[in-house]
Formats: C-alpha cells, structure tokens, sequence
C-alpha cells in the first residue's frame, strides 16, 4: 500500500514538474506545450484493487499539418520580402521625378534649344558641354547602382547559401539524436527540428520528408538531396559569367555537383536570384537602350553638320558600339569636351546656323530611333516598371503574411502555452498531491494501528 | 479556441507596429504633402509625374526661347523704323535737290545729308544682338556690309535665315536677310545707291536723281514689308507665350493632382491613425493583468 502511495505522489509531482516546465519555456521559441499521459497500474491478482498510477508518457502539443502549410507559405512571403527590400534600394536610386535622369534629359536637350538661339556663343557651347555631361554622369550612376543592387544581392545569397547549409548540418544531426533516443522521448528535439526546417523554408523551397521515426530528409530544386537521415549534401556557391556572380549547386547524392539556381524559386535565396538574374538586368536592359538611342540620335545629327568652324560635325557622345552596357560607358566625347567650337548646331558650313542645334532639341519630342517612344517615355516606362514591380512584391508578400500570421495564431492555438491552464493543472496537481499524501498518512496510521494490536 | 500567452501579446505587438506605421505615413503626408514619395507608392502616378515635369521643363525652355526671341524682334522692328524713316528722309531730301536752279552749295548739303543717310542705315543694317549680326543670315560673326574709302562692299552674309522654336511646331526668325532689304532685285543695294544718288545730286544729273529716288522708294517698300513680316513674328510670339502660359498651368495642375497629398483627407487620416496608434498602446497594456494565478493561495 505504502509502494502505491508513494508511486501515486511521484507521478503527481511529476506532473507538477511538467507544468513548471510549460511555464519556464511560455516565451520559448518552438516550444510545445507539454502534457502528462496518465495509465493505471493494473492489479496483480483478482482481489487486489490495482498497483496505483504510472507515468506513461509525455505528450507534446504538435501541429504537423499546420506547421506542414506554413513551411510551404513561408518560401513565398520570404521571397516577395526580399524583392520587395532589394527594389527600394533601387527605387531609391531612381531619384524623385523631375529631378533625376528625366531632368537631365531636359536639360541636356534645352540647352542646345538655347544654343540654337545664339549658335556661335562660346557661353551656350559650354553649357551644352556641361549638360551633356551631367546627363552621361546620372546614366553611369545609376548604371552603377543597379550593379551594386546586383551585386549586394550576389553577397546576401553567398551568405544564405552558408545559412542553409549550417541549418541542414543542425537537421542532420537532430535526425542523429532522434534515431538514437527514440521519437518519444525526443520531444525537445523535435521543437528543434520543426524550429530549423521554419527558419530553413525562410530561406528556400525545400521538400520534406517526414520519416515514421521522426527524423526528415531534405531536397532542393530538383530534387537534389540536401539531407538524408545523418548524411548532409552541402550547397557551395560557384562563381560564373562575365561578372563572377554565384550559381547554387548541389552535390546532391551524386558525385558531379548539380547547378540548381534556376529551380530553387522561393524563398530569401528565390528572391535574390529573381532580383539579380531577371529584375535588375531587365531594368538595366531598358536604361542602356535609353542611353543608347539618346547618343545615337544626337551623334547622328552632330555628324551630319558643321562645327563652328565650318567643319564636318563630329560625335557629341562617345558612341558605343551596341545597347549593351551603354549607360556605363555614356561620355561626351572628350575632343568636344575640350574644345567648344567642336560642338555641332549649324547644318551649314556657315557657323551661325542653328538647324542642327534645333533638330537635336527637338529630339526630346521625338521617339527614339528604331522604337516608339520618345526618351522621357522611356524613363517613365522604367520608373514604372521598378515601381509596379516594388508594388506587387509588397502586395504579395502581405497576402501570404495574412496566410502566415493566420497559420502561426492557429499553431499557436493548438501548441502554445496559456497561463490560466497552467494555473489549473497546478491546482490539479497540488490538489491531488494532497489527496495521495493525506492517502499515504491514512495507509501509515491503518499500519500503525495493526502494529500497535501484534505489540498489545 | 485557445488563448495562449505568447499570441496575445504578438497578435497585439504587431497592431501596435502596424497602426505605428500608419502614423507615421500619415505624418509624413501632411508635413511633405506629398501623396508618392517612392514609385511603388503609386507606378502610374509616378510615371505620369515623370512625364508631367518633362513637359514642364519643355514649356520652361519654350518661353525663355519666346523671350531670347521677343528681344530680337523688338530689336529687329525698332531697327526698320528706323530705316523707314531714314529712308522717308532720304527720298525728301533727294527731291528737295532736284531741278536745274538749285545753288551748288545747296547740292552739296544734300549730297553730305545722303551720305549720312547711307551710314545711318549702314550701322542699322549691322545691327548685333548678343555680339551676332542679326541681318547677316546665318553668317552671324560677319557684319552684312561694311565700307571701306567711301566703297561699300557686297553682301556679306547668306540667304540663310535662322528662325527660333517658340512652342511645339511653332516658330520666329531670329536672323534676317539684310540683302533681301537693302538689294532685293535690284542691280545695286540701297547703300551704293545713296552714293551714287549723293553723287548725282553734287553733279546735277537729274537722269541719275531720278534713277536713285526711284529706288529709293523700292528700298522703302522692301523695308516696311521686312517690318510687316517681323510685325507677324511678333504677333506670333505673342498668341504662343499665351498658349505656352495656359498649358503650363494646365501642367501644373495635373502635377499637382498626381503627387500632391489632399490635405483634408490626409489630416483625417492621421487622427484616425493617431486614435488606432493609442487603442493598441492601451490594448497592450492590459494584456496578461488578470489571471487564475491571481487567485492562487
């Protein structure tokens, strides 16, 4: 009786424990709420009532479906996240309308609107030298920036390529701890496992496994292993292209590294390889077409006059040899920059002709050669292209959130930890630690009283 | 449903951020009073503003070509009253030199009068603007005529005229042809026929008096239509600065609708966001106050 008593006062307290646990970790990240599973000891003989109580096991509080739902949102939001926070930068550079490339643009062209008025002013050359070289400098600029935007993106995907593999090295070695203990018994890694696979679906798109002993194998794009029970296949980032930026690549199970950059589509790694690969030089794209059909249509007119004396025009800008990496290269052309008198406005031999200085400001009304639209157009076509793209990630990134935040309330829901239950279960246990106890002094005095009629 | 401690305060955490924010946009509106400060605020309005400024910054360059222009058509038209009226001079006093009874020293007076004449329209014809000949054609750096021991010389400057643009397909001269006013067709300009009028004075050739008023008065007919064809420039000019005047405020306006903030709608937004902002403070707060462990023995 007294062994049943005693067994009976140790599960109580056990539950006691299980509950001071529960209020330790009530801010714990990943922590589930814990519960202890009660059976009762059955009786060894048909007169016996039964052996008491017995701790079966310890429950935790799990959600596998809702975490399951979460870790395929979480790839998406994180993605739009970082597109969204990679295209401010951009949006930034773009500077404010009216007083960024599109006004430099005006300038450039109605300086030489000026110059048509006085074609032979030393004054109004310089100015138009001036001009065209503010306008080349905010093309290189901003050319520049979106080769930054590229390149932090290229060093903020090296580092979560290193992320990644630090958490599938944890994983591997969680499914490690969990084989060897058994899954019952693993409830604190298990916290752990389903903390780094949330932090894992952050950073990409990764298929998971769940094993029947607990444990999860990993893949990656296509299908490339990432980790298979203790075994992990590291991502590496190796440099390619003319500009060295990283490709992802998977060992995978085999022996020949496998390049998985344009399947891995979600999360922050998604994001950055969006941005680098597809966004910025679409927009980089669009600004060196910019820049291009503007020398272009100014050299073709400068060449097609005289300068102030009387010779055959020369290039205003230096003229590149295609679109590609034109806003870069954009520069007056040096000859012209040291010499005014080599700056073109007369179609004529005469010096005081201003036909070619009024055709080149009225280009600015004009589409650009070879396209419809004319070059303010066209950096408005950008603006709006940055713009609507910012937009949209934002947009999206805040409906998958709604989803998240829903998914994380209902998860929390089911495995969080809530003080007014916790108060009751320690009314529980203390009011039945009480019970057993007053049991026990009861069981004690019924002994006490039949050992005091064997000493009488 | 289950109300667990970490939740309650993270549900009301991010309330609190989110109405934070909007405080703070709605802030930002009304100090700035600007509705778009990034293009994702607003990609159509943003590039619609792009475009706005552009067409602004043209409207600019067009009414500072307009004033460049109205200076030399004014300088231009006071240039050919003054031509008309040396001329009108010229044709009086040639004819009060003719007849067969006028005193030598009478023709000789006259003679001297033409001959200033002749150096009157001589420095109005090279007339500079901004140190460029504006009768030269587009030879601006060269005067149209100039004389050299009594002898003027030919025509200096082209046919070429140069012309300014004032507004979207409109335009003004800004060179004229000086040759087209002195010669036109004829075998002499304007200038040699003083001379040689002057001379013909002195001498008493009445043929060559004759001769000389007659072109003089096709002198004064080709100058008044020079004048009448500035005059048109000018009227020009002026029906486009209007036009170009209207069209900037119209521009102005629709910038302003792009990215201007409505002030009303913006200071009402920031008191309901500064009211949400508070609720969540207070919210927060109270969470957690009262539970079973208060009443725990």
């Amino acid at each position: 009786m007294l062994g049943l008593a005693a067994r009976s006062l140790d599960a109580q307290r056990y539950g006691l424990d299980v509950t001071g646990q529960n209020i330790a970790n009530i801010n714990t990240p990943g922590y589930t709420r814990r519960s202890v599973l009660y059976s009762e000891v059955a009786p060894l003989d048909p007169w016996s009532p039964g052996g008491g109580v017995n701790v079966q096991a310890l429950v935790a509080s799990r959600a596998p479906l809702v975490d399951a739902r979460l870790r395929f949102e979480q790839p998406a939001s994180s993605r739009e996240q970082t597109i969204a926070d990679q295209l401010s930068v951009i949006e930034t550079a773009l500077g404010r309308p009216g007083s960024s490339i599109d006004a430099a643009l005006a300038q450039f062209y109605n300086t030489y609107g000026a110059l048509s008025q006085n074609p032979t002013s030393t004054t109004a050359r310089q100015q138009v030298i001036i001009q065209g070289q503010t306008l080349a400098t905010a093309f290189n600029n901003l050319a520049t920036s979106f080769q930054s935007a590229q390149r932090d993106a290229d060093n903020q995907l090296r580092d979560a390529i290193g992320q990644v593999n630090a958490l599938a090295k944890q994983i591997a070695e969680l499914n490690s701890g969990i084989a060897s203990v058994g899954v019952d018994n693993a409830q604190t890694l298990l916290d752990q496992q389903e903390q780094a696979l949330s932090a894992l679906s952050k950073l990409a798109d990764i298929s998971v496994t769940q094993n029947g002993d607990g444990t999860v194998d990993l893949s990656i794009g296509n299908g490339s292993a990432l980790v298979v029970g203790q075994n992990v296949y590291d991502l590496s980032a190796v440099s390619a292209g003319p500009q060295g930026f990283a490709r992802v690549m998977s060992e995978g199970s085999s022996t020949v590294p496998n390049d998985v950059t344009s399947f891995i589509t979600g999360g922050q790694i998604g994001g950055l390889i969006q941005v680098r690969d597809t966004l910025v030089p679409q927009y980089q794209t669009q600004l060196d077409d910019l820049a291009y059909g503007v020398v272009t249509d100014v050299n073709n007119l400068t060449q097609s006059g005289f300068d102030n004396n009387g010779a055959a025009g020369v290039n205003f800008f230096v003229q590149p040899a295609g679109p590609a990496g034109a806003a870069q290269a954009i520069a007056v052309n040096s000859a012209v920059a040291a010499n005014t008198s080599l700056v073109v406005a007369s179609a004529t031999t005469a010096p005081g002709n201003n036909d070619v200085a009024r055709a080149i400001a009225a280009l600015q009304d004009a589409a650009i050669s070879g396209t419809s639209t004319t070059p303010v157009d066209a950096w408005a076509n950008l603006v709006y292209q940055v713009g609507t793209d910012a937009q949209t990630a934002n947009q999206v990134q805040a409906s998958h959130d709604q989803v998240i935040q829903q998914l994380q309330n209902l998860r929390a829901q089911i495995t969080g930890v809530s003080i007014d239950e916790e108060a009751a279960m320690l009314l529980k246990f203390q009011r039945s630690y009480e019970a057993n106890a007053k049991f026990f002094q009861v069981t004690d005095q019924t002994l006490d009283t039949l050992m005091g009629l064997v000493r009488s | 449903m289950r109300i667990v401690f970490s939740t309650a305060f993270e549900d009301i955490t991010r309330a609190m951020q989110q109405s934070a924010e909007s405080l703070a946009e709605a802030q930002r509106q009304v100090s700035t009073g600007l509705r778009i400060t990034t293009p994702s605020d607003d990609p159509l309005g943003a590039a619609a503003s792009v475009t706005e400024h552009a067409v602004q910054d043209r409207l600019d360059a067009y009414t500072s070509a307009g004033d460049a222009a109205n200076y030399r058509l004014t300088l231009a038209d006071n240039v050919m009253t003054d031509m008309v009226n040396q001329l009108t001079s010229a044709q009086s006093t040639a004819l009060s030199a003719r007849g067969s009874e006028i005193p030598q020293s009478t023709r000789d007076t006259v003679a001297n009068e033409l001959l200033a004449i002749r150096d009157a329209l001589m420095s109005d014809i090279n007339t500079q603007f901004q140190g460029a000949y504006l009768f030269s054609g587009s030879k601006v750096t060269i005067a149209p005529y100039s004389i050299l021991g009594g002898t003027v010389s030919a025509y200096q400057g082209d046919t070429d005229t140069n012309a300014i643009d004032i507004g979207s397909g409109r335009s003004v001269a800004s060179t004229f042809d000086g040759s087209a006013i002195l010669q036109g067709s004829d075998s002499s300009n304007v200038l040699d026929t003083l001379t040689n009028l002057a001379t013909a004075i002195s001498t008493g050739d009445q043929a060559g008096i004759d001769a000389g008023v007659q072109a003089l008065n096709r002198a004064f007919d080709r100058t008044t239509a020079a004048q009448a064809r500035i005059g048109n420039d000018e009227k020009n000019l002026d029906d486009t600065r209007s036009l170009i005047s209207s069209a900037r405020v119209g521009s102005v306006a629709r910038l302003s609708s792009i990215e201007d903030v409505d002030l009303a709608q913006a200071a009402s937004k920031l008191s309901q966001a500064d009211t949400a902002y508070r609720a969540a403070l207070a919210a927060m707060s109270t969470i957690g106050q009262v539970s079973l462990m208060d009443y725990i023995k």
